[in-house]
């Protein structure tokens, strides 16, 4: 007997001894778990799956704003350091956990994967981000919908539904150990998730950051030079994030803002920061050399480094304003404030 | 699990038909998760339950494993009748429980759950020992074996090329090779 054909339909989610992962055949999904040395299946047939079920994980911008923040910081202690290897280690250290971070911001949010049929729930381990879950979704529905036939949802249950489900006033809310929780009316539909983009005010916030790093680098190059490439990468990589994620809607002015940014970000790095700096950040790569001073081609020191400061504390602080006046404050920040239970 | 019941995958707590919206953000009413939800008509098929009717009379074929009971269909496999109990759906067939299980054993049934990648272990045995020198004396040899001995063995289910293999045999030839050319060369100095 042959063995079936599979399709993959996910990459391997890699683990310390191994990798999860799902692949398709014609009537049935299989979850392949592997250990090195050996290899675990897992089949549900298409016949018989009920539901997928994904969870969105918790929001983790806090998370990723502190992790940015500990890059930027980590590429600063490049200051107390006073050998080449110090400070080389500190740069290459600090790029490689901004790197961390942003993979982890573009992965895009966290979510869970449950495979419902009539005897089991099984956690589909490969499926992790939003993302991945609405492709996993959009390839495997026309399949278990061949095998099973389209479905309206309402209709076949809503004659025997409705009546034991039916409010005729509020539900009342719930108490649990002393907290009361207020109780969700299944009828009313619930409010979407918040569809504010977080890397608007992530973008602003280390913009308002960096004006002082970069400020500090031009004016302390022997010590603080490393800090540069951390920082433009950082704005370089936010501020494009912004503009793809933001692309649907630009007249917003956290858009024109972000715009406007990339453009003076590709001046100054391309004529005076940048520029300005890359002589005595490559000095810093040789190692037995001394270090070389930042060599200002057209603007004067003074004006160069205002300009640097300038305009990144500009645009952030504008950039922080029009978020607040678009959305009000971040949803973590603002989740703690009003104590919001969730 | 009762059927018509799609859960909350974070607590479990029974989520009303009206939220299963098609690829729509729901909440949970139990614990507010945000879910999204894809259903398929599987959800509203009741739940098996196969009853085997009892024999008739003297004229209608009874199972073979249960003799009271009335054969509903022939073993695909073996021929044998088998009642609404004993008539198991594999691959598209029709087989008694006897057949289905020396199908397993014999892995003529694809319903494996678990097998063995040679090529790793063959793999491992060529690259970890040399990062410890002395035990490449012995893995490297082992490597050598279980490429020769599986060479030809199943694999894993889903695609998977042989470039483990290959590399292992590779490794394993070249530290064979080293270990005789040092010992020849240990024993040409001695002399």
């Amino acid at each position: 007997m042959s063995e079936p054909t599979y399709q993959r339909l996910t990459r391997r989610s890699r683990g310390l001894w191994g990798f999860t992962q799902l692949w398709l055949a014609a009537d049935h999904l299989l979850l392949v778990k592997n250990t090195k040395y050996n290899e675990q299946y897992q089949r549900f047939s298409l016949a018989d799956i009920q539901a997928i079920i994904v969870r969105d994980g918790p929001d983790r911008t806090a998370f990723q704003v502190a992790g940015l923040l500990l890059a930027l910081l980590w590429t600063s202690l490049l200051l107390t350091a006073t050998s080449t290897f110090g400070k080389a280690f500190f740069v290459e250290t600090g790029i490689a956990l901004l790197v961390w971070v942003v993979v982890d911001f573009l992965r895009g949010p966290r979510c869970s994967c449950v495979l419902q049929t009539a005897v089991s729930r099984t956690v589909l381990t490969p499926i992790s981000r939003t993302r991945q879950a609405a492709k996993f979704v959009a390839a495997v529905q026309p399949v278990i919908q061949a095998a099973q036939g389209s479905f309206q949802v309402p209709d076949p249950f809503q004659e025997r539904v409705e009546p034991a489900l039916t409010f005729d006033s509020a539900p009342a809310p719930i108490s649990l150990f002393g907290t009361t929780f207020a109780a969700t009316d299944p009828a009313t539909p619930p409010a979407l998730p918040d569809q504010r983009h977080n890397v608007d005010w992530l973008l602003f916030a280390v913009l308002v950051l960096t004006g002082p790093l970069v400020w500090a680098a031009l004016h302390y190059p022997r010590q603080a030079i490393g800090i540069l490439p951390t920082t433009f990468l950082a704005e370089f990589v936010l501020a494009g994030l912004l503009l793809v994620q933001g692309r649907a809607n630009p007249i917003r002015p956290a858009f024109i803002l972000a715009a406007i940014a990339a453009i003076i970000m590709i001046v100054d790095l391309t004529t005076v920061s940048g520029v300005a700096g890359w002589t005595a950040f490559s000095s810093l790569l040789k190692p037995g050399e001394p270090p070389a001073d930042v060599h200002y081609s057209w603007l004067s020191r003074t004006t160069a480094l205002w300009f640097a400061v300038g305009w990144r504390f500009a645009i952030g602080v504008l950039g922080l304003g029009a978020y607040v006046a678009e959305f009000g404050l971040p949803a973590s920040i603002s989740r703690k404030r009003t104590g919001e239970n969730s | 699990m009762p059927a018509e019941a799609i859960y909350c995958s974070a607590c479990s707590w029974p989520l009303p038909p009206e939220s299963w919206r098609q690829n729509e953000a729901v909440h949970c009413p139990g614990c507010s998760a945000v879910l999204r939800l894809t259903v398929f008509p599987a959800v509203a098929r009741p739940t098996a339950q196969q009853t085997p009717e009892a024999i008739g009379g003297a004229a209608e074929a009874s199972c073979y494993y249960h003799p009271e009971n009335r054969a509903v269909a022939p073993c695909d496999e073996c021929g044998r009748f088998l009642c609404a109990l004993c008539e198991l759906q594999v691959d598209g067939r029709r087989l008694c429980p006897g057949c289905l299980e020396s199908g397993v054993k014999g892995k003529r049934l694809h319903l494996e759950t678990e097998r063995k990648l040679y090529d790793g272990i063959a793999l491992s045995l060529s690259t970890l020992p040399v990062l410890l020198v002395w035990p490449a004396f012995i893995g490297a040899p082992m490597a050598l074996y279980y490429c020769v001995r599986y060479w030809r063995a199943p694999g894993s289910i889903v695609p998977r090329t042989k470039l483990r293999f290959y590399l292992a045999a590779v490794f394993s030839l070249a530290e064979i090779t080293f270990i005789v050319f040092a010992f020849w060369a240990a024993l040409k100095v001695r002399r």
